[in-house]
């Protein structure tokens, strides 16, 4: 061969065989590669570079195991050998073509393929090579297995059911019919034969595609059957399927077709049917929540999403063709397989079991399985569906140390609860009763039972002692601020049986992790007694005050008489002495009215008359009267106070505030201390403010400040002049009043004492 | 001499008595002395003091009864009152000048000296 006279138009034949999508090699008369293109490359794993030039031996190799000649091979040869190799092929011209299945491709799967191999000429008729192209039908060649497949069930269909039987010219003309022809389209025999065609029968839309059918079947193509749309004569429509075969004369000639009508209503029906419950229960399997498989032979032919998911495979080729007693745990795969045997033997359902299942990721899972045989579908298949109950179990086994934990604390605080001698009840965010103990069902009147999910306020209230139509509002306040709250001394309990009852009580809440306000818990007792030697105890106060005034303003006065000039000249001393016992008394007076100040508010013994003050105004003159005090002492009292601020409120008692408070001030700081103070608006209150640089409250002490006789450790070794009740009736009036008292202070820096009065008139009044 | 004003004690505790009528009379003023309510009301009615100073706690009749009763008889309608006492609630303050009293002293708050400028200012008045 002529290498150079070869070379261009082997160049455009490359170029074109190239990019052909068939996979195509040329060789030449030696049997050696001139050409191998890229699909060749794709189908073979063989590259190029590797094979052009090389002969039969290394490129068979491709394809089998063993060397053999190729189709290309047998075609150069003449075509002699062919029928050696394939027992079915066929030649048109100087091309061949095959089909057969090539063990050695795609990695040793094989293929099904298709080949044509043809003779290359030059431009002088000589042979130069053979072209071959390849071509996978694997996938048609699938797919025509399954029609085949189809097709055979289809005709045993049609051999179990009564069918019209037909024979037909080549035109289509009906030369013969069986009377099933009547039952199935409602024809006499007489109306058919040799007046209709077989394509009467059919959809008039259908007939060019069944005759296409017959002229195919004479150019000796294979059946196919499909359903038609036929009518009946009355007009209602059949689906059919038409068999034919062709009928020869005796010279093997063909000269019509014969062949059975088959109505496949039920089938079709049946199909759809299946179809749609295929669908739902396709459907049903992917909309599971549970894991499920359909196991044929213990392997898994089908899983939906979930059962991938919990096998932790990415796509089911993971678990395709795995015995699925590789994802049970070693435990109870014994018993698993057992119970799958016994379903194939029985058909009953397995029983729900809990099983430990084995990931592809060797995790262990907990689930619960149940298995059964599907029926009607698929004999040899198994459903298995798993949930997945690792977090339920996990739960369950948290919950039940949390309610071993819970009950033993629970019993704890039940024995504690049942034998507290104060009452409490527990109410849920709605303020309903969830809890009450023995004390609070005695003072309440009504059982726990009773109680319980009930609103509170329907079984019992507060209100206030003084005024038992008002109703106390520390609840809501409890649930609207998260705080605790104490009410000492005016409570009264109205219970169940619309019992008064006098209490001290407390509510604190009930919060969630997050600090929300769930519930609360109301503690109270009753102080009946308490009350009754309360109020005897100020009445007390309140007599021997009063009877204790009587001597001591005799004192006071014949102290006066004594230091008049009326009684003679008086020495120096005995001027002192006098002074001294002046001063003595009139600190016990003072004693005896505070005394009587505070029976007066414990016994709500007190008249409000307000009236407008200039609070500028109302401080300076107090502050005239405490100043010898403060002198006394040389500290500075400075005023920084609104001038224009005035407030509408009782001038006695809030004199009363003010005098203990600047008293306690020039009491409780050094020689030379400093006072300072001020008033100012704030929002819709009236504040004043007293700082002083003295003492200071202890730390520990400052809850104790308010409450009755209290003086703090550190001013009762410097400072015995002082009754522990001027805070305490303070508070009390301030709070009658309708503001709030508090302070700051640290110890030996000092304290800085306020109050607050409303502004707005409304609110002053009680 | 004759133109001494009088005063009538009505004190039941004998050593405050005795130290008012003191004071009184070093102030120049005529002092008489009833220790129970009932014979206070009396000397009012028959000595017709010029002032009265008036506890409320008193023996026989108290203070309170003292006042209506007088206040009731058209002449001593307008006759000065001061309530003397140790009763100091809002309450009773209020019963007392509604009873009729002129004033109202509460003795441990008050020096003599207090209560005889209040006395001497009743008298400019009159």
């Amino acid at each position: 061969m002529n290498e150079c006279e070869f070379e261009n138009p082997n160049q455009r034949l490359l170029d074109i065989v190239e990019y052909l999508p068939d996979a195509t090699f040329i060789i030449d008369t030696n049997h050696k590669v001139l050409i191998w293109n890229k699909a060749m490359e794709i189908m073979t794993g063989i590259k190029k570079k590797d094979i052009i030039g090389k002969g039969n031996k290394e490129y068979s190799q491709a394809f089998f195991n063993k060397q053999r000649p190729l189709l290309a091979d047998l075609v150069i040869e003449g075509g002699k050998n062919i029928s050696k190799y394939y027992k079915v092929y066929r030649k048109e011209k100087d091309s061949y073509y095959i089909e057969s299945f090539v063990p050695k491709l795609h990695k040793g799967k094989g293929a099904y393929n298709w080949a044509k191999a043809s003779i290359l000429y030059d431009s002088n008729k000589k042979i130069i090579g053979v072209i071959e192209t390849i071509r996978d039908i694997t996938d048609k060649i699938i797919v025509e297995e399954n029609l085949k497949i189809s097709e055979k069930k289809y005709r045993e269909l049609a051999e179990s059911l009564p069918q019209t039987v037909y024979e037909t010219d080549l035109n289509g003309k009906i030369t013969f019919i069986n009377s099933i022809v009547l039952d199935q389209f409602g024809y006499t025999k007489e109306e058919v034969l040799n007046r209709m065609l077989i394509f009467d029968i059919l959809d008039p839309k259908e007939k060019n595609r069944a005759k296409k059918l017959f002229t195919d079947r004479i150019k000796g193509k294979k059946p196919t059957y499909t359903i038609f749309n036929s009518f009946k004569k009355d007009g209602t429509r059949l689906p059919i399927i038409v068999y034919s075969s062709i009928i020869h004369d005796k010279n093997d000639k063909a000269i019509g077709f014969r062949g059975v009508v088959i109505d496949v209503t039920q089938q079709q029906l049946y199909a759809e049917k299946l179809k749609a419950s295929e669908e739902k229960y396709q459907s049903l399997f992917e909309l599971s929540p549970d894991a499920i498989g359909v196991v044929t032979d213990k392997k898994f032919v089908f899983a939906n999403k979930k059962m991938l998911e919990l096998l932790r495979a990415k796509s089911f080729d993971e678990i395709k063709n795995k015995d699925i007693s590789t994802f049970i745990d070693k435990a109870s795969k014994d018993y698993f397989l057992r119970k799958i045997d016994e379903i194939y033997k029985t058909g009953q359902n397995m029983p729900l079991v809990e099983e430990r299942l084995i990931t592809l990721d060797k995790q262990t899972i907990d689930v619960e399985v149940t298995a059964s045989r599907l029926k009607g579908i698929d004999d040899d298949s198994i459903q298995i569906i798993y949930r997945d109950i690792s977090q339920s179990k996990k739960l369950e086994e948290g919950l039940q140390k949390l309610y071993l934990e819970s009950s033993l604390e629970r019993q704890k605080i039940e024995v504690v609860m049942d034998s507290m001698g104060d009452a409490v009840v527990a109410l849920d965010k709605q303020k309903r009763i969830i809890f009450a103990n023995p004390s609070a069902s005695q003072l309440i009147g009504e059982t726990k039972m009773k109680m319980a999910g009930k609103l509170y306020n329907e079984v019992f209230k507060f209100v206030f002692e003084k005024n038992t139509e008002k109703e106390m509002t520390f609840i809501d306040e409890v649930y609207a601020t998260g705080k605790i709250i104490e009410i000492e001394d005016q409570a009264v309990l109205i219970n169940k049986n619309n019992i008064a009852i006098p209490v001290a009580d407390s509510a604190a809440p009930i919060k969630d992790h997050s600090g929300n306000v769930v519930g609360c818990v109301i503690i109270f007792r009753d102080v009946t007694k308490e009350r009754q030697i309360n109020k005897v105890k100020s009445e007390f106060v309140s007599v021997a005050s009063h009877q204790l005034r009587t001597p001591l303003s005799a004192i006071k006065w014949f102290l006066e008489l004594m230091g008049s000039d009326t009684s003679g000249q008086l020495s120096e001393d005995q001027k002192n002495y006098l002074n001294q016992m002046t001063f003595s008394t009139n600190r016990m007076i003072k004693l005896i009215n505070e005394l009587l100040n505070v029976s007066r508010i414990e016994t709500g013994n007190i008249q409000i008359r307000q009236k407008s003050l200039n609070l500028n105004n109302f401080i300076k003159n107090i502050s005239r009267e405490i100043m010898p005090k403060i002198s006394e002492k040389k500290q500075h009292l400075i005023l920084k106070t609104d001038k224009h601020l005035t407030v509408h409120s009782d001038e006695v008692l809030l004199r009363q505030v003010i005098e203990n408070l600047i008293t306690n001030a020039n009491r409780y700081s050094p020689i030379g201390g400093r006072i300072v103070i001020k008033t100012y608006k704030k929002e819709n209150w009236a504040t004043f403010e007293i700082k002083d640089n003295g003492y200071g409250i202890p730390e520990n002490q400052k809850e104790r400040m308010f409450t009755k006789f209290f003086r703090a450790d550190n001013i009762i070794t410097k400072q015995t002049d002082g009754t522990g009740l001027g805070l305490f009736v303070a508070k009390s009036a301030i709070e009658t009043l309708g503001g709030k008292i508090w302070f700051e202070s640290k110890e030996n820096i000092g304290s800085i004492f306020y109050f607050n009065l409303p502004l707005n008139k409304q609110l002053s009044k009680r | 001499m004759e133109n001494k004003k009088h005063i009538l004690v009505v004190e039941d505790e004998n050593t405050l008595a005795l130290a008012l009528k003191k004071k009184l009379e070093n102030a120049g003023y005529l002092v008489s002395v009833s220790v129970d309510g009932k014979d206070g009301l009396n000397k009012i009615i028959h000595e017709k003091p010029d002032l009265v100073l008036l506890d409320l706690i008193l023996p026989v009749m108290d203070g309170f009864a003292v006042l209506k009763q007088l206040r009731a008889i058209p002449e001593f309608e307008f006759l000065p009152v001061i309530v003397l006492t140790n009763l100091s609630s809002d309450e009773d303050i209020a019963d007392v000048l509604n009873a009729g009293g002129t004033d109202y002293f509460i003795k441990t708050e008050h020096s003599l000296d207090d209560i005889i400028t209040t006395i001497k200012n009743k008298f400019n008045q009159i």
